[in-house]
């Protein structure tokens, strides 16, 4: 399992995330972050660091969130 | 680095000492290094191993969470980072020599004391809190219980957070899983004997308001030896929370043959523990029924746990008094029991913020933390006496020999390491590369520490 980001990263790109990554696998993709799959340990502690709400774990996706954060994880070479 | 008694250091940033080696404390050390290069950081430890809730909090089966150790461990190799492990803040060193010798002093100590609520019948043998039965199966050296899982199938665990789910989990897991895990080889001969097949855990809250974490949740849906059922529960249209809605989802799962099962109950409190000399049963009651009206629901257990929540305990000095389960500060700075700021005196982590969040948590509050701490010095730096550590201790040199040999117990078992229970032990791969070759009974399964854990 893995977090993502969400779309209301988007021209956001707050960044508190990355602060508090303990493994930091989360990069920079231009307009917003992307959550390195293969690198996350899924400890959570970026959820609630994020001031938009945009990081989600794979079991919260929802039909409406997850094609963003599908697409945008895939952009991120794993 | 050798410590040299007496002499001034010739360092020329702060000389600071971090009192435990967590995350909360390695991450303190990170900042430090990074936004003053020059400073000297002096890491002690009550324990002769690093890591702290790392190494005996994280679950033994989330290996993922425990690779965060790759970076710790880069932390504390810094060269300007010198690890004294084994030595007791308050104890073998008192906070006011600390005081004397460092610039500033971090406490990073955590939260290692189980809250309990008075229950009636908490005082029976099978009775424990949470910190009892992690420090068993995690293999601290300071282990004083280890629980009878032999005299019951069930368990009660109470509390609706993570390390209550923790718990569950780990009563839950079959030998053959642990034994892929770091537990102590004591713990897989008790788990191995283990009657318990069904933990019921008990939280007060309802569905959506579990404190357990999605990722922690997350761990019981990996499992497909574990059946999820639900009770006490509200209307499935009130789940307000991705929690709420995955272990619904869970409890939907038919799991008919799962060897495992987890009972989930919500909304209900433990209102008496019943037994003779030995816990055989819980009594629970509906916070929805605050007279206590409603037919009274009796799960038969051998064993219960009060998973809580945690308190942190300072180390001893006339000043510091916990409050609210932490250390009282402003943004890290210490303040005494009159609430006034003690000089040179900073706390960081749980032993700052109380018992809650995530390892990564600690890296924002110790960039806090060290905030303050650089803001508040005294310039330019009065020279400082090197320290003089009162007996042996495990130097980082030391907890490398300790690594590398419980690695290599892991080879036999498919595991990453084996943990060494015994602070006996534990000194003696750190200090004695003689003793490095197989030290005790190693292939034995009873294990050589049986007798030194009281029973």
């Amino acid at each position: 399992m893995a977090h993502y980001v969400t779309s209301p990263c988007v021209d956001v790109k707050d960044q508190s995330c990355m602060q508090v990554c303990p493994v930091e696998c989360i990069y920079d993709l231009g307009r917003n972050a992307v959550i390195a799959r293969d690198e996350c340990i899924d400890c959570g502690a970026c959820v609630p660091a994020c001031p938009v709400d945009a990081i989600v774990h794979e079991l919260a996706l929802t039909p409406l969130t997850r094609p963003f954060a599908e697409a945008n994880a895939a952009r991120w070479p794993s | 680095m050798s410590v040299r008694p007496g002499a001034d250091d010739p360092r020329p940033g702060p000389r600071v000492a971090v009192v435990g080696s967590g995350p909360a404390g390695c991450y303190v050390c990170h900042h430090l290094l990074r936004r003053a290069p020059g400073s000297a950081v002096d890491v002690y430890d009550a324990l002769p191993t690093p890591f702290g809730l790392l190494r005996y909090g994280v679950a033994p089966d989330n290996p993922a969470m425990k690779s965060v150790g790759t970076s710790l461990e880069r932390i504390l190799g810094d060269e300007r980072v010198r690890f004294f492990g084994d030595v007791r803040i308050g104890i073998d060193v008192t906070l006011d020599d600390l005081l004397s010798r460092y610039h500033a002093v971090v406490l990073a100590t955590g939260a290692e004391t189980s809250r309990r609520q008075p229950i009636r019948g908490d005082e029976l043998a099978g009775s424990h809190g949470a910190a009892e039965v992690v420090r068993w199966y995690q293999g601290h050296p300071d282990s004083a219980v280890r629980p009878d899982l032999r005299r019951h199938t069930a368990a009660v665990v109470i509390g609706g957070g993570n390390v209550s789910v923790d718990i569950s989990r780990i009563l839950l897991t079959s030998p053959e899983h642990l034994s892929r895990t770091d537990v102590p080889d004591d713990v897989l001969h008790d788990m191995r004997r283990s009657r318990i097949r069904r933990v019921h855990l008990v939280a007060r809250s309802d569905l959506s308001h579990l404190r357990a974490t999605l990722p922690e949740i997350a761990h019981l849906a990996d499992r497909p030896d574990l059946a999820v059922t639900l009770h006490g529960d509200q209307d499935s249209r009130d789940d307000a929370t991705p929690v709420a809605s995955v272990v619904r989802d869970l409890s939907r799962r038919a799991r008919p043959h799962a060897p495992y099962h987890l009972a989930i109950h919500v909304n209900q409190v433990v209102r008496a523990i019943r037994g003779h000399h030995a816990v055989q049963a819980v009594e629970l009651a509906s916070t929805m029924d605050p007279d206590n009206a409603g037919p009274v629901v009796e799960l038969a257990a051998g064993l219960v746990v009060q998973a809580i929540g945690h308190v942190a305990e300072p180390p001893a000095d006339d000043r510091l008094r916990s409050r609210d389960g932490r250390i009282p500060n402003v943004q890290g700075q210490v303040l005494d029991t009159a609430g006034a700021p003690i000089p040179g005196l900073f706390v960081a982590g749980w032993a700052k913020r109380g018992a809650t969040g995530v390892i990564g948590t600690n890296l924002r509050c110790a960039a806090e933390t060290v905030a303050t701490l650089l803001d508040r010095l005294d310039q330019p730096l009065a020279p400082r006496r090197e320290v003089d550590p009162p007996k042996p201790y495990v130097d980082w040199a030391g907890w490398r020999r300790i690594d590398r040999y419980e690695i290599r117990q892991g080879v036999r078992r498919e595991a990453p390491r084996v943990k060494q229970r015994s602070r006996q032990q534990l000194r003696a791969l750190a200090g004695n590369t003689d003793d490095l070759s197989e030290p005790q009974s190693t292939t034995d399964m009873r294990s050589p520490h049986d007798h030194s854990i009281r029973a």
